[in-house]
């Protein structure tokens, strides 16, 4: 899975990332539990590796971590934050 | 393409400014301005390389023109974005009073300098600041423009025959040209509760990105020539800035409970 570049602005303020779509002219904010899922999606990276960076982050369960990966990917897809081809993988 | 200036690239503007009262045409590092009927405008590399009014223009519009937009265009162009706010010093703190027309940035100033305190900047504030760098503030001499009945109502001196904003009766009023500051804080003013009650928030730097970046003076040329440079600003900014939100009710009579607020938010809250 890899996170759009094309018309896609994103920089780190504090411990969260703020996203500008430019295509939508919407901004995002990202928490700093997505911010670290966001780092790796920006060279591409697969779900059971988001996971499990989740889990050594975090010290949370294997199973909350991949609801909240699901639900930061769903999130992204929503907005059409992610390249299409990897995101209907 | 029209005017001379613009000819080495393709501009990211070409086309009407907002409110149909001119043309741009513009790459980030050139401009050619057209204001109707009151005069051209060459900004290249951030210096006004030619100021050409048209027959019979009333040199005052000549002027509010040069000292908004096209300053603010030359600005851009060498990578200083401004803040479409009022600044003011209280006490050692400087704070950028933000919003959009109407929002009572002039008078909520004006009512802080009858108090005592240094008016920075009116209206162009532009602000840049690198890496660990202070948020620096670097006055334009712009001159004060404010309603008549507003000057009068905090005691301020106006010439006999002052200069007017035609169309507007807005008095113009010079200022002396400021050093460079620090800016410690921003407050963005919005108008609109009606709950007669003024209200404050610290934003979130996330917030408070969006709402900065919808703050630029002449924020929709800008934002079209210098998308990255303005959203990377913004960023700077809430990441370095308290940013308050400040809601006052649409009666212009709070603007003195809206002056009392800030004098609060900049001597009894963290800063920059």
């Amino acid at each position: 899975v890899r996170v759009r570049t094309a018309d896609l602005l994103w920089t780190q303020v504090g411990d969260e990332v703020v996203v500008l779509d430019q295509r939508t002219d919407m901004y995002l904010g990202i928490n700093d539990t997505g911010a670290v899922l966001w780092d790796l999606l920006i060279d591409g990276c697969g779900r059971e590796e988001l996971i499990d960076r989740l889990v050594s982050r975090w010290g949370v369960s294997q199973h909350r971590a991949a609801q909240d990966v699901d639900d930061f990917l769903a999130g992204l897809r929503a907005e059409a934050l992610l390249d299409e081809d990897d995101a209907a993988s | 393409m029209e005017l001379g200036a613009v000819t080495a690239e393709d501009p990211v503007y070409d086309g009407e400014l907002p409110g149909g009262v001119g043309w741009l045409t513009a790459t980030p590092s050139v401009a050619s301005v057209r204001i109707n009927e009151v005069a051209r405008y060459e900004i290249s590399h951030g210096h006004v390389v030619r100021t050409q009014a048209e027959p019979g223009a009333d040199p005052t519009r000549v002027e509010v023109w040069s000292h908004g937009l096209v300053t603010v265009l030359a600005l851009a162009q060498t990578g200083v974005i401004a803040l479409h706010a009022t600044s003011v010093e209280i006490g050692q703190r400087v704070v950028a009073l933000a919003g959009y027309p109407g929002a009572g940035k002039s008078t909520t100033a004006l009512e802080l300098c009858a108090r005592g305190h240094r008016l920075v900047a009116d209206d162009v504030s532009p602000l840049s600041g690198r890496d660990a760098d202070p948020i620096t503030l670097t006055p334009t001499g712009r001159p004060l423009h404010v309603w008549p009945e507003a000057a009068e109502a905090v005691g301020l001196q106006v010439p006999d025959d002052p200069a007017t904003i035609p169309g507007t009766g807005k008095l113009i009023l010079p200022v002396a040209l400021a050093d460079p500051v620090a800016v410690d804080a921003i407050a963005i003013i919005t108008v609109g509760d009606d709950d007669g009650r003024v209200h404050w928030e610290l934003l979130q730097p996330c917030d408070a990105v969006p709402r900065l970046a919808a703050l630029v003076h002449c924020g929709s040329v800008v934002r079209r020539i210098w998308p990255a440079q303005v959203f990377m600003w913004a960023a700077s900014l809430a990441s370095a800035l308290p940013v308050f939100l400040v809601k006052r009710p649409r009666n212009a009579r709070t603007l003195g409970e809206v002056a009392g607020l800030i004098e609060r938010l900049a001597t009894e809250q963290p800063c920059g």
